[in-house]
């Protein structure tokens, strides 16, 4: 007898869909506990990790700068110090490295952690990584001092007051970096050195242009154009004035007629301000009178359409404001086109020491220095850009030290990314 | 007496579904539970970390190199320690001269965590360790968790029923 064929049962035609549902559910519910649980603690972490980054260059960045080129390891064991003090030990638990690129110098800090759920699918760690760079800015490019005045291509020679660049005085000037004249470049100093190149159209004429006593050594002098030599900063009053901290602005200083720093900061011993690019189309005059002088690691970017005065009587201590454009310290429009330094566009006559960073800009005018003050000496890392600038050291004072781009560190920075 | 019989088919697999979902709902709701919890955890420890960033730099900045025991840096530690935002704006205060970064980041919504007396406490020192005048920034955040399921797993914190998470940083000049 033939038998009919039966159906399938209903129930037999399920069998084993249960195990399918659960290995894809299961799947998709294990990879969303992954996505929540296992990259939320990585993503935690990984915040954790940025942060000694940040710090780390914070700490060391500043060294790289003052020792440049060739401070590189100098501050990688500073950085490795911070990252040590937040339990991240190089070599150990962690992978601390150090980079440099031109003007840009990294920290980078990595460690592995484990994962929770993500072993299922053969994730057993991840090595999560913070990275944070800074880059130099004020003497990053261009020489160290920049005089603009071309004086109509007449080269006077000698003590001509005021037209391009000339120091003179009795203390020691030390250029770590080129100087670049227009016109004429004039030293009359109690000795000293410059490890850069000097470049003029006039005149270098040994014996004439270095009237030191002694003369200062320095590299054989340039006079190589092409001139005129392009203005390293380059900036107008309107580009640097959208800096300016809010409500701020270059035409409003909310001061008045003169914004007059003195008896600012009230700490022990030295007076301060605020974090900020200052702006005014009026005279900004720098003058703490509480103490006579500004706190080391003040910050403070001034921007003026006409004069800077810093009048400080004991000791000017500066760096640009974290949100400085290009770095600057201090630019002042004032005094157009003016060939003399008579009338100063930033004039500094503090009598006890400075120590400033990043670039100092006076397009039209002139930059003037101490007269009879600086006996502590000057300490400079940075730029120097103006029409005319001119030097007028002390009796007896400490040396001046210049140190920009080109033969030596300086500068200041700012956080790249 | 009708003779026994067999168990049929539907008979035998009578409650295997039950059986089944128990079997698959004993693993599907803790590893809900624990996306829920741990997703929540560690949002709040990531923000926690980048509000302990930006209370270090403000801190620094606003001591301005000077030593541990000047009045500048005392003056910056109560700012970033003990000073609160107005009100619940969200990180519309950040970068406030007056204002604890801090808290100010905390508050950012949807978390709120940034009031007086809230569930964000900060330790904050100065000292010479590792160097002279380091700062040290220690932000502590006691919150309920969504579920609530794993809060054994996870640090007690400050109040019943809360879990902390802690973040640390440390800064030198």
């Amino acid at each position: 007898m033939r038998t009919m064929p039966t159906l399938p049962n209903k129930r037999n035609s399920e069998l084993g869909a249960i195990a399918i549902i659960i290995a894809f559910a299961w799947t998709a519910l294990f990879g969303m506990a992954v996505l929540a649980i296992d990259f939320g603690y990585l993503y935690a972490k990984r915040r954790g990790v940025q942060s000694v980054a940040d710090a780390a260059l914070r700490a060391s960045m500043q060294t790289w700068v003052d020792a440049y080129p060739s401070g590189l390891s100098a501050a990688t064991a500073k950085a490795n110090v911070v990252t040590s003090a937040n339990g991240y030990v190089n070599g150990s638990n962690a992978t601390v490295a150090t980079t440099e690129s031109g003007n840009l110098y990294t920290v980078s800090v990595s460690r592995t952690y484990p994962t929770f759920i993500g072993g299922v699918f053969g994730l057993s760690g991840k090595t999560v990584t913070g990275k944070a760079t800074g880059q130099r800015t004020g003497g990053g490019g261009g020489s160290a001092i920049h005089a603009l005045n071309p004086n109509g291509g007449v080269c006077p020679g000698g003590s001509s007051w005021g037209l391009g660049f000339q120091a003179e005085g009795m203390a020691p000037l030390i250029v770590n970096g080129d100087i670049t004249s227009e016109s004429q470049v004039f030293f009359n100093t109690t000795g000293g050195s410059v490890t850069g190149t000097i470049k003029s159209p006039c005149p270098l004429t040994a014996g004439v242009f270095n009237s030191s006593t002694p003369p200062m050594t320095m590299t054989p002098p340039s006079a190589v154009g092409p001139w005129p030599a392009p203005d390293p900063i380059n900036a107008t009053v309107t580009a640097l004035g959208a800096f300016c901290t809010p409500p701020m602005t270059i035409d409003n200083d909310l001061v008045g007629a003169e914004m007059v720093w003195s008896n600012v900061g009230g700490a022990a011993g030295c007076d301060t301000f605020p974090d900020r690019v200052y702006c005014s189309n009026n005279i900004i005059n720098i003058n703490p009178v509480t103490s006579m002088k500004i706190c080391p690691g003040t910050r403070g970017t001034f921007i003026t359409r006409t004069v800077i005065t810093v009048g400080a009587n004991d000791t000017v201590d500066l760096q640009p404001s974290a949100a400085a454009p290009m770095g600057i310290l201090m630019a002042a429009y004032g005094n157009g086109g003016s060939a003399a330094c008579g009338a100063n566009t930033i004039n500094m006559g503090s009598a006890g020491t400075y120590t400033l960073q990043g670039r100092i800009y006076a397009p039209n005018g002139c930059i003037w220095t101490a007269g009879a003050g600086a006996i502590g000496g000057v300490t400079m890392t940075g730029q120097i850009v103006g029409r005319n600038i001119a030097f007028g050291m002390s009796p007896s004072a400490l040396p001046w030290t210049i140190n920009g781009s080109g033969g030596g560190g300086g500068g200041s920075w700012t956080v790249y990314r | 007496m009708r003779p026994r019989q067999p168990p049929t088919s539907r008979a035998r697999s009578r409650g295997v579904a039950a059986l089944e979902l128990a079997l698959s709902l004993s693993f599907l709701v803790p590893l809900m539970l624990a996306t829920l919890d741990f997703g929540y955890y560690f949002y709040v420890g990531a923000t926690a970390e980048e509000a302990t960033r930006q209370g270090l730099q403000q801190v620094v900045r606003k001591a301005a190199g000077q030593p541990c025991g000047s009045a500048l840096a005392l003056a910056a530690r109560t700012i970033v320690r003990d000073t609160y935002p107005a009100g619940p704006t969200g990180i519309a205060c950040l970068g406030a001269d007056n204002v604890s970064a801090v808290y100010c980041y905390m508050n950012e919504p949807p978390l709120g965590m940034g009031a007086s007396s809230g569930p964000t406490q900060i330790v904050l020192e100065c000292d010479g360790t590792p160097v002279a005048n380091s700062w040290h920034i220690q932000v502590n955040v006691s919150f309920p968790l969504v579920a609530g399921f794993y809060r054994p797993l996870l640090p007690a914190g400050a109040t019943t029923g809360t879990v902390r998470y802690r973040a640390s940083l440390t800064a030198t000049p």
